[in-house]
């Protein structure tokens, strides 16, 4: 997947900078958007991203997912970027893309209906420097950068809120090295289709 | 065999030791039967049983202190300086049916208030409330749990007062099984907010680790439990095909190579041929069903959720009061015309 860069006019977008604003939880640090993937919960979108760098290092991932905070948990991936798998730049954006599918299969009802409420809108994400996943100020009512989240949040919108797509499940990405904590990822649902569908509850005893 | 059944009398002899609803009670002579079911296997499944057997049988007595210990463990967490301080903020959540498990937990626990401590609990359950407290004996898919601390968190202003530090919730179990626990967490979190994870408290005394996924977590799991290797009779290997569920999140057969490290058992050797015994004694109980619509969950291994595709959960661990039918069905297993005596009679519970 390769991006480039666009300008949005600032009138017409949809912005979120801090997690604390109306679109807030559409930012990958957000609290309030845990997943689970191979029976392993995640706190935040950030964290599940921040793990896919390192596929075969189990202990950097762990140190990644014990924390309750996704600011914390890409400070921590920082510190071990010389670990992080060589075709990172070329999967990353699918890698992005894929977590954020989990996260709407599995925050369905919140996420679902935060970006409903973007309507068409361009989504960006505002940043003082990254141009590449999001956008910095340019001049006059105007932003710049490859927005990367920002379109991939639209991609996911068009797809299963405009085209009323259903995401029960998410399968995992078809690329090499998709592991976490050793074992392949496997394919993620809703909790709620996981535990109605598969009874996990389904005992009662003494 | 005398001898080691003996030894395992000695471990078990509180079984039921209180209970008026049987007359069954455990005896050198009751253990020799049914280890004797088992054929020129007999002596080798007491040895084994009572390698592991200390580790995983709570008597009434070591259910009393384990409790002591919690109710101190749990005053000294929540920073009081006195039992009575810390019981007069306390509650114990009680929803269970008079039968069930958690109504003698909250049993023991009076009197242990009271004789030790000089506390009338009942005295003080009026009062304003901090400390809310679930307490049961084992969780093993985690549902009953689930329903009742679901339940709580929907009452009143409960969540809210939790988030807010306003009231706080505990668990507190003798044993739990990994996997049915972080069930629970995540069900929690989804139902009601990301961050009841971090405010429910869990005391407990023993854990089942049997979470064969992923590897990395795999590699560290004692398997405390059966958790049987691939290579079966076609027997086996026909009933696992044969059954509805569809959900193979769960695999039935563990990997040849783990546990790492036999803690459990006395040898990697002697974990196969009684894991192997069990299933296979338990296949032939099962099979022995001839209902039109036997119940799913019924496996050799014992009870599991219906949509798995295993051989059940291979529980063990017993207490003084009742046996886990999530435990191998050649320890409780009790039909009539089945031919099997178990080792644990059941309570409240009915049978195939």
């Amino acid at each position: 997947m390769k991006i480039s860069e666009r300008t949005y006019n600032t009138a017409d977008v949809i912005a979120f900078k801090s997690t604390k604003e109306e679109f807030g939880g559409l930012s990958n640090m957000a609290p309030g958007y845990s997943l689970r993937v191979n029976d392993i919960i995640i706190p935040s979108a950030e964290a599940l991203y921040q793990v896919c760098r390192f596929p075969l290092f189990p202990h950097i991932q762990e140190e990644i997912i014990s924390q309750n905070s996704p600011m914390t948990a890409k400070m921590i991936s920082r510190k071990y970027h010389g670990h992080t798998r060589q075709d990172w730049e070329e999967v990353k954006y699918d890698i992005m893309y894929w977590v954020l599918k989990v996260k709407l299969s599995q925050n369905l009802e919140k996420f679902y209906n935060l970006l409903q409420k973007t309507g068409n809108s361009p989504i960006v994400e505002l940043s003082n420097k990254d141009k590449d996943w999001a956008v910095v100020p340019e001049g006059h009512n105007s932003l710049r950068g490859k927005n990367a989240l920002g379109r991939l949040l639209m991609q996911l919108r068009s797809e299963y809120i405009n085209n009323n797509n259903s995401i029960d499940c998410v399968a995992p990405l078809n690329i090499n090295g998709f592991l976490l904590y050793g074992s392949e990822i496997e394919t993620v649902c809703n909790p709620e289709i996981e535990y109605e569908n598969h009874f996990l509850f389904d005992l009662d005893y003494a | 065999m005398k001898e080691i059944a003996g030894k395992i009398f000695e471990i078990l002899q509180d079984y039921h030791c209180d209970s008026p609803e049987t007359d069954h009670r455990m005896s050198i002579e009751h253990i020799i039967e049914w280890a004797n079911q088992f054929d020129d296997d007999a002596e080798f499944v007491l040895t084994e049983l009572l390698y592991f057997l200390p580790q995983i049988y709570i008597s009434k007595n070591r259910a009393i202190e384990l409790l002591e210990k919690r109710l101190v463990d749990f005053q000294a967490f929540y920073k009081y300086s006195s039992m009575q301080e810390f019981i007069n903020n306390t509650n114990f959540i009680d929803t269970q049916k008079p039968e069930k498990s958690q109504k003698e937990v909250l049993s023991i626990l009076r009197n242990i208030l009271d004789e030790k401590y000089g506390i009338n609990y009942d005295l003080l359950i009026d009062q304003p409330k901090k400390h809310y407290i679930y307490f049961d004996d084992v969780l093993a898919t985690g549902g009953t749990v689930y329903k009742d601390l679901s339940n709580w968190l929907s009452e009143s202003t409960h969540l809210k007062d939790v988030l807010s530090k306003e009231k706080t919730i505990a668990l507190s179990l003798f044993c739990y099984h990994k996997l049915g626990f972080d069930n629970i967490e995540w069900r929690l979190m989804k139902a009601f907010d990301d961050r009841i994870k971090n405010f429910l408290l869990v005391g407990f005394d023993y854990k089942i680790e049997n979470q064969l996924k992923p590897k990395w977590i795999a590699e560290k799991q004692a398997l405390n439990c059966i958790y049987p290797l691939e290579k079966q009779p076609k027997e086996v290997l026909e009933y696992l095909a044969s059954l509805e569920g569809e959900n193979t999140g769960v695999a039935a057969f563990r990997p040849e190579n783990l546990p790492l490290k036999e803690i459990f058992f006395s040898s990697p050797e002697s974990r196969i041929r009684f894991e192997n015994i069990v299933l296979e004694k338990g296949l032939e109980l099962i099979q022995k069903i001839k209902k039109a619509d036997p119940d799913p969950r019924k496996r050799p291994l014992g009870d599991t959720v219906r949509s798995h595709r295993t051989l059940g959960t291979g529980t063990l661990f017993f207490t003084w009061r009742n046996i886990s039918n999530t435990c191998p069905v050649v320890f409780w297993w009790d039909v009539p015309g089945h031919d099997w005596i178990p080792l644990f009679c059941l309570r409240n519970r009915g049978t195939n």
